[in-house]
């Protein structure tokens, strides 16, 4: 194996932890919550795949954009208004909140699934394409193309629309942009909302490489937030860099060193990112103190 | 200016900032500020809207870090010193918007000031409870504060702030808010603390309020001081006249 | 940030005296009698243990409640007065677990000394950790620890001279203690000492200062308290009994496994949880939700035991959730707020009847 295709199977994984991060981080930027559940979203869009395909034989990539889209926006709206929205001005009770949702969500998947694994196989499952010698899996490839189309679809849309206009002055002052007649309570559901389309998007594009199980979200969501630390807070953009970095130095050290100190040295990096730079590579300095008040 | 102030404890200012001046993006929030202190006095800063004076206070109590300048608190550069360690040498601030510790009593929030020069909790009670009474707010001292009036939340913030056995008190805009009956007992309060040696430094909007009790006055306008002087002085200076009629042209 | 009502509303709300002079939740306020109570509690506490001396089965629910009791009142240390919401406590834990069984295991330790070394190594850790996670508020710092006790538990599995995934097994005879009803009061005592300890600390400067560093950092800072100084106090504090806590656990179990010690969920969320459910930020919260849950799960557990694996989790999720949402005084916090309002009413009516 040469250091390219280790690079390169860095950022194929970079590209699946990036379109994770990009949701939580679509939440985090605008209502500074953190949804410790969120990678129980993406195994509930595996399952959502994996009941399409076999009960009525959907394809998992036509399962992403037709069903997983709408739904995961609907649980997204769901635990915004129903949980988070009670709990604005109480950060301990949402991190007990969504941690609760983490816990249920879980187990109510164990307990569906009574712990038995669930693969979706397809053709793109074992296709792969040559890349310079190295054989690229095309639904690694796919996931790592979502990220990106994602990741650009958001910055354009948060940058061209009034929408995203509001999208900052709430994230930067919620008091004064309520004030200045943004409905603050849409917007929150809104992004929620999208969080969560992208989070079950992202779980069923990932359903044919990965075998879903319960205990999957919480080996998904650690790395996803030290993305979303690393790239910087409420950036998007910084996602989408920070999930290639993290896949590729996870890869470089699985190789190099053990592969089970892969978290290890993903967690230094996350650390020294913290001491040195707490806001993150591309998130605005100061950002990372607003959760709290 | 004067190069001894670092020797001398005992120097004329109790605070001093040399050009201090904080940038935020692009913003000059503040930019070049002279200031000084005496021991004892009132010094009041005034200015428009968004002038940069609770920045400067932020930056002097050193909950926001300057971007250029120093500052000098009794002698002692205390540019690179912390808040906490800036409060616990005798420099006391309040807030504008006001900022109790709601779980805790009137009294145990004026205790939370006091424990640094008092550390067991009967001796910053009974500092707590000196404070308090100085300040007139001895008969709410059980009540939780976030059920004070805002008058009550202005006064525990002065309390709190003063109860380290405070040299220099920083007060911005305490009266704020307040009905006039409630604005003139706190004139009177602050008066009262300036008897009692402790120097004030005072932001305020009302100018009938800053007349009455600074000996000295700085105006700030887009972040820089545009006069200085007595009260008389400065509230005739034509620069301030325009930076309060708001026309900003001219004023530049 | 917040909008700031005290700005817009400008009335005056004269709450009565009697209401406020009542003491407020947050546990500061424990009166002259607390330490009185402390014994008291302590004493029924053995009473109940004692009554239980021929019911095994209770017993040693009742020892597994009064260790999560213990440190779930550790926890609140800093995560109830601090406000700062460490997962990190399953690492303390299991540092505190592993100093007496390797020594023991490896050296032949008794397993006194290697308590004392798990409650100084887990209170040194929990300081040199303090510096770079608390350069992290509020979710970030959650965060932060929860990855570091992920990455704990690999680094734990993947070392070998930890015992590796299997753990370590303490031969039978080496275990001084083994027979289960003194264990009950063994915990009883380890949670003396941790209630001991938070009444110490809550009553003094440092409690104080964890409650003004919790509600408004900056406005802590201004009275001159160092917000990091304090954290790291009382995070290490609040390690240091958590670590006498995991020495202790694996005398009790005479093995140590990283998923028993280092579960996320299981060691690391559970404990806060009890905290929440008991009353955050006092006393007696803790000591109620570590004696309420750890009893509850094993009830469900048993009484799903037909029901699909997974189920009972299901439902302490969803009670974390409804306490996040419509319970955050937690047990203790809403009996007193009920006494609280009983008293008041009678005061009104006898006012009334006064008139
Ligand atoms: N944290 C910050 N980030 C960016 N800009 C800031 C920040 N704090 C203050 N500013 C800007 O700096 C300028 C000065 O603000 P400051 O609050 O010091 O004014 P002020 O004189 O106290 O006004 P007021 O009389 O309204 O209290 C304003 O334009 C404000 O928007
Ligand atoms: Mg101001």
């Amino acid at each position: 194996m040469g250091v390219l295709t280790i690079i390169i199977s860095g950022v194929l994984v970079g590209g699946m932890y990036a379109l994770i991060a990009i949701g939580l981080n679509a939440v985090f930027g605008v209502v500074r919550v953190v949804n410790f559940a969120h990678g129980e979203l993406v195994v509930l869009g595996m399952y959502t795949a994996y009941f399409a395909w076999t009960v009525w034989s959907v394809d998992p990539y036509i399962t992403a954009v037709l069903i997983a889209l709408p739904l995961g926006f609907l649980v997204g709206l769901v635990i915004q208004r129903f949980v988070v929205q009670r709990l604005l001005d109480e950060p301990l009770m949402q991190m007990f909140a969504t941690f609760g949702l983490l816990m249920l969500l879980q187990n109510l998947f164990l307990a569906f699934t009574r712990g038995e694994p669930k693969a979706v196989r397809v053709a793109a499952s074992s296709a792969s394409l040559d890349f310079f010698g190295v054989s690229v899996s095309v639904s690694r490839l796919v996931v790592l193309g979502a990220a990106i189309v994602v990741t650009i679809i958001l910055v354009v849309f948060l940058r061209q629309t009034l929408y995203g206009a509001a999208v900052r002055a709430v994230s930067q002052d919620r008091g004064t942009a309520a004030l200045m007649g943004i409905n603050v309570k849409v917007l929150y559901m809104v992004a929620f909302g999208v969080s969560g389309a992208i989070a079950l998007m992202a779980g069923a594009l990932m359903s044919p490489i990965y075998t879903a199980s319960p205990a999957l979200g919480f080996s998904f969501v650690l790395p996803a937030f030290a993305v979303v630390v690393l790239g910087g807070l409420g950036s998007i953009g910084g996602s989408l860099i920070g999930g290639l970095i993290v896949g590729v130095v996870e890869a470089l050290s699985g190789y190099f060193l053990d592969p089970a100190l892969k978290q290890a040295v993903w967690f230094t990096l996350f650390l020294a990112v913290l001491v040195i730079r707490p806001a993150g590579l591309f998130g605005r300095a100061g950002s990372e103190e607003i959760g709290q008040r | 200016m004067n190069a001894q102030t670092s020797e001398s404890t005992q120097s004329e200012f109790v605070l001093e900032c040399h050009s201090v001046g904080k940038t935020y993006g692009g913003l000059k929030a503040v930019s070049d500020v002279n200031i000084a202190a005496r021991r004892g006095e009132i010094l009041g800063i005034i200015g428009p809207n968004g002038a940069g004076k609770t920045t400067l206070f932020n930056i002097i109590s050193g909950h926001v870090g300057s971007t250029t300048g120093t500052i000098v608190f009794n002698g002692a550069d205390v540019t690179r010193k912390p808040a906490h360690t800036r409060a616990r040498l005798g420099m006391g601030r309040t807030f504008q918007i006001v900022r109790p510790i709601r779980s805790l009593t009137v009294l145990e929030n004026v205790m939370i000031g006091a424990f640094h020069a008092y550390p067991t909790r009967e001796a910053a009670a009974q500092q707590a409870l000196r404070v308090l009474e100085r300040v007139e707010l001895i008969d709410r001292a059980k009540s939780n504060a976030g059920d004070l009036t805002l008058a009550g939340r202005k006064r525990l913030e002065v309390a709190r702030a003063l109860a380290g056995n405070t040299q220099l008190l920083l007060l911005d805009e305490v009266m704020a808010g307040l009905n006039p009956s409630e604005a003139n007992l706190a004139i009177a309060m602050i008066h009262r603390l300036s008897l009692t040696g402790v120097s004030v430094i005072l932001i305020e909007h009302n100018l009938k309020v800053v007349n009455e009790l600074a000996q000295n006055v700085v105006v700030l306008d887009h972040g820089a001081e545009i006069s200085q002087g007595s009260p008389a002085e400065v509230l005739s200076d034509p620069a301030v006249i325009t930076a309060y009629l708001g026309n900003r042209k001219v004023a530049k | 940030m917040k909008s700031d009502p005290e700005l817009i509303s400008d009335e005056t709300s004269e709450a009565p005296a009697l209401e406020s002079a009542a003491s407020h939740g947050h546990g500061l306020r424990s009166g002259k009698f607390s330490w009185l109570a402390f014994g008291i509690g302590m004493v029924v506490l053995g009473g109940v243990a004692a009554l239980l001396l021929n019911q095994p089965y209770y017993l040693s629910l009742g020892a597994v409640g009064l260790l999560f009791a213990a440190l779930a009142s550790a926890w609140n240390i800093i995560g109830g007065y601090g406000g700062q919401f460490s997962l990190a406590h399953a690492v303390f834990f299991a540092v505190g677990g592993y100093s007496v069984a390797l020594t023991q295991v490896n050296w032949k330790w008794a397993p006194w000394p290697g308590l004392l070394l798990g409650i100084v190594l887990s209170t040194i850790l929990a300081a040199l950790l303090a510096w770079p996670l608390f350069r992290l508020r509020g979710p970030f710092f959650a965060i932060g620890t929860l990855a570091l006790s992920v990455v704990v538990l690999a680094l734990v599995t993947w070392m070998p001279w930890t015992g590796a995934a299997l753990g370590l097994q303490i031969p039978f005879n080496e275990q001084p203690i083994t027979s289960r009803p003194a264990w009950a009061f063994i915990f009883l005592g380890f949670l003396a000492v941790c209630v001991a300890v938070s009444l110490v600390v809550s009553r003094g400067r440092l409690g104080f200062y964890l409650v003004a560093v919790r509600d408004d950092q900056e406005a802590a800072s201004a009275a001159g308290a160092s917000a990091l100084w304090v954290k790291t106090l009382g995070f290490a504090i609040s390690a240091g009994l958590t670590g006498l806590g995991g020495g202790l656990y694996v005398m009790y179990l005479g093995f140590l496994d990283p998923p028993t010690f280092l579960d996320a969920v299981q060691i690391g969320a559970f404990i806060p949880l009890c905290a929440l459910i008991g009353g955050l930020g006092t006393i007696v919260g803790p000591i109620i939700g570590g004696l309420v849950l750890p009893t509850l799960q094993t009830y469900m557990r048993g009484a799903f035991s037909n029901l699909p694996a997974g189920v009972s989790e299901a439902i302490l999720g969803l009670v974390l959730i409804l306490v996040a949402l419509f319970f955050r005084a937690g047990i203790w916090g809403w009996l007193t707020s009920l006494v609280r309002r009983v008293m008041s009413r009678r005061a009104k009516s006898d006012e009334r009847a006064n008139i």
